[in-house]
């Protein structure tokens, strides 16, 4: 109400409060359809995949026909049982799950280190955990390919999973957030001869629940996402993750024409798990991202 | 028995001496302040008895057990922290339990009763259900306290545990603590900056300043006769006055001289000299305006406090603070003719510090005999 003052000393009060109003209506319907546009824009790609899901052969080739294909849902039946994205999807699954609980699990017990303990080089070795995030995975595959060949890991559980267990990322997110725990608690749990695991399972766990979860959704993500370590780590198809065994998919088709309704179902079937995550942990994960920035 | 003794207890952090050499004996059953402006090293000596820190030298007794080398845990102390040091995610009885068996050989049972107890003494059992984020602040440290009650240790220590309450609730809880500690008379060390905490919930308070204490005495002591211009600064609110003057005169008549400002001292000691510099001191309260007063106040600022005026203004070239009347009537720019109690002077060594002299009688302390007779009425 205070906008208009100024100008209309005099003005009748409802006069006044409807043109406010509408000034604010007038206002926010701008932003409001360049959002939408923007939102449209992003998540075409999902939609086109969607729509091309349920779209025959023919119908994806024609590129001007953008409405729900013919085929349904059979392409979605088809990926499912008779190409194996069912053995994928339980394989990346599993793959993540590891990933994500190994991952906390040792980056917990590494923060836990940094911050509570005092031993030699301690400020030394937190920069040397950080320095590895400036080599990406693909400039150490090569050598990672030929260590977990070495360790006779070739084409199992653990070369999908082991090379994931170690991230500065999540030492650095918990170390941080540990050290924001005031030293009170951890003297008072000193005073009562509480032991270092107790602490963290019974103190430090619990108070940074938001921030594990968080860190858990981005790990599920990551570690589903992943495509260039599995192709190379895993040699037996039915032990493949799922984003390489879209790969697989784009052999299926007749007479050399690929089947695009095929690999997009597969894709939006692949997409469901980190979705349903983000959906899920949302409140967690935007914690988590606060706090980084 | 002695509750707690520090003997020569000294702690270097890289090139700082926070704690410098500090003897100290706590009576059992004893309540010692002690106090000290931030950085004193009042903190790290409550934390090097309670095991947090490990002495550089120096040795540390707890009911005549040398604990020096004693984990923490098992120095059967309790400490309450000034931020409460509550888990978040616990309830307040969770709180207060958790960590109880490791600490001590309470089981279940036991436990549950002792907790029911803590909080019948604290009033806090319509509160134990319910986690830190839903209780106050007043409620919180109540269940820090009830925390370290359960545990029965030898020795409470308290890190300025009313810090973080406003100044009505700290008050309260001030006055809480004292009837608390009435009641179980377990040896407490408790370590505040505010003077006034000290002064009232203190058997003796120990004062310290870098490091070093410079006097452990019963509050009233404390005010009446500091041994150290420190001391006569820290200890009162506002502290006291000091001021840099001169010895005049010999024989009988021994004035302090500054400016054109002259106090006589009664009955002086022959010891000290005439013609020296030291410093004059002399509480705000202890002065009254009196038109025959030798001191003459240029007045600069008045700050009525409703049962006395304080009065800031400079005489002789120094500055000076004094608590008058209520309604007396001066106002900035006035000048004020003052005189000071002539029982309540004191001087000091400009060098060293240390007081010279105090006008005072030493008088019998009431406080330490109180705490004799209230040992001796339980049997010990």
């Amino acid at each position: 109400m205070a906008v208009d003052t100024d100008t209309d000393g005099g003005t009748v009060l409802g006069d006044l409060s409807s043109r406010v109003v509408g000034a604010v209506e007038e206002r926010s319907l701008l932003p409001h359809v360049g959002l939408t546009l923007a939102i449209l824009v992003m998540a075409s790609p999902l939609l086109l995949a969607f729509v091309m899901s349920t779209q025959t052969v023919p119908e994806v080739y024609d590129i001007t026909n953008l409405a729900v294909g013919s085929d349904g849902l059979s392409n979605y039946v088809e990926v499912l049982t008779t190409y194996g994205m069912t053995q994928y999807m339980i394989n990346s699954l599993v793959m993540s799950i590891v990933v994500t609980v190994g991952k906390l699990a040792v980056s917990l017990l590494a923060a836990l280190a940094l911050v509570y303990y005092d031993f030699r080089f301690k400020n030394a070795i937190f920069f040397l955990i950080l320095f590895t995030l400036m080599f990406p995975v693909p400039v150490r595959i090569v050598p990672l390919y030929e260590l977990v060949a070495a360790l006779g890991w070739s084409n199992t559980l653990l070369a999908l999973t082991g090379p994931y267990l170690a991230s500065a990322t999540a030492v650095f997110l918990l170390r941080q957030h540990f050290m924001s725990i005031p030293v009170s608690l951890v003297e008072s749990a000193r005073l009562d001869d509480i032991g270092p695991i107790t602490f963290l399972y019974r103190v430090l766990v619990p108070m940074s629940k938001g921030m594990l979860t968080g860190l858990g959704v981005i790990t599920f993500i990551y570690s589903w996402n992943q495509y260039l370590w599995p192709l190379i780590a895993i040699s037996d198809q039915n032990k493949q993750v799922v984003q390489v065994g879209m790969k697989y998919l784009q052999s299926v088709g007749n007479a050399g024409q690929t089947d695009w309704g095929l690999i997009m179902a597969g894709a939006v079937l692949a997409l469901l798990p980190p979705l349903l995550a983000l959906v899920a942990f949302r409140g967690p994960l935007l914690e988590t991202l606060g706090l980084q920035s | 028995m002695t509750g707690i003794s520090l003997a020569g207890l000294t702690k270097e952090f890289d090139d700082v001496t926070a704690v410098d050499g500090v003897d100290l004996d706590v009576r059992e059953g004893e309540f010692l302040v002690l106090v000290g402006p931030s950085g004193c090293g009042k903190s790290t000596t409550l934390r090097l008895l309670a095991g947090l820190e490990t002495p550089t030298d120096g040795t540390v007794s707890i009911n005549d057990r040398d604990v020096t080398d004693v984990e923490a845990s098992d120095r059967n102390i309790a400490m309450v922290f000034q931020n409460y040091a509550l888990y978040p995610h616990m309830s307040a009885e969770r709180n207060m339990t958790f960590g109880l068996k490791s600490a001590t050989d309470f089981s279940g049972d036991e436990a549950d009763r002792r907790v029911a107890e803590a909080a019948e003494i604290l009033d806090i059992e319509d509160l134990l259900d319910r986690k830190p984020a839903a209780l106050s602040g007043g409620e919180k440290q109540r269940v820090a306290i009830g925390r370290a009650l359960v545990r029965d240790p030898d020795v409470f220590l308290m890190d300025e545990p009313l810090s973080n309450l406003d100044a009505k609730l700290r008050v309260q809880m001030r006055a809480e603590l004292a009837e608390l500690h009435a009641e179980l008379q377990t040896t407490t060390l408790y370590v505040t900056h505010d003077q006034v905490e000290a002064m009232t919930l203190g058997d003796r308070v120990a004062v310290m300043d870098d490091g070093q204490l410079q006097q452990v005495a019963p509050p009233q002591t404390l005010y009446d006769r500091p041994e150290t211009r420190f001391v006569a600064e820290f200890i009162g609110s506002p502290g006291m006055n000091t001021v840099r003057a001169r010895l005049d005169g010999t024989g009988d008549c021994r004035a302090v001289v500054w400016g054109d400002s002259r106090v006589e001292l009664p009955d002086p000691d022959p010891g000290l000299g005439t013609d020296e510099p030291v410093i004059f001191g002399a509480r705000p309260e202890d002065f009254s305006q009196d038109p025959a007063g030798p001191v003459d106040l240029e007045v600069t600022v008045t700050e009525p406090l409703g049962d006395s005026m304080l009065v800031r203004g400079t005489a002789g070239g120094a500055d000076l603070e004094v608590s008058l009347e209520p309604r007396a009537d001066v106002r900035a720019g006035n000048t004020v003719s003052l005189a000071p109690d002539p029982d309540r002077l004191h001087l000091f060594d400009p060098d060293t510090g240390e007081a010279v002299y105090h006008s005072a009688p030493e008088v019998a302390n009431r406080e330490q005999s109180a705490v004799v007779d209230a040992r001796t009425a339980r049997g010990g």
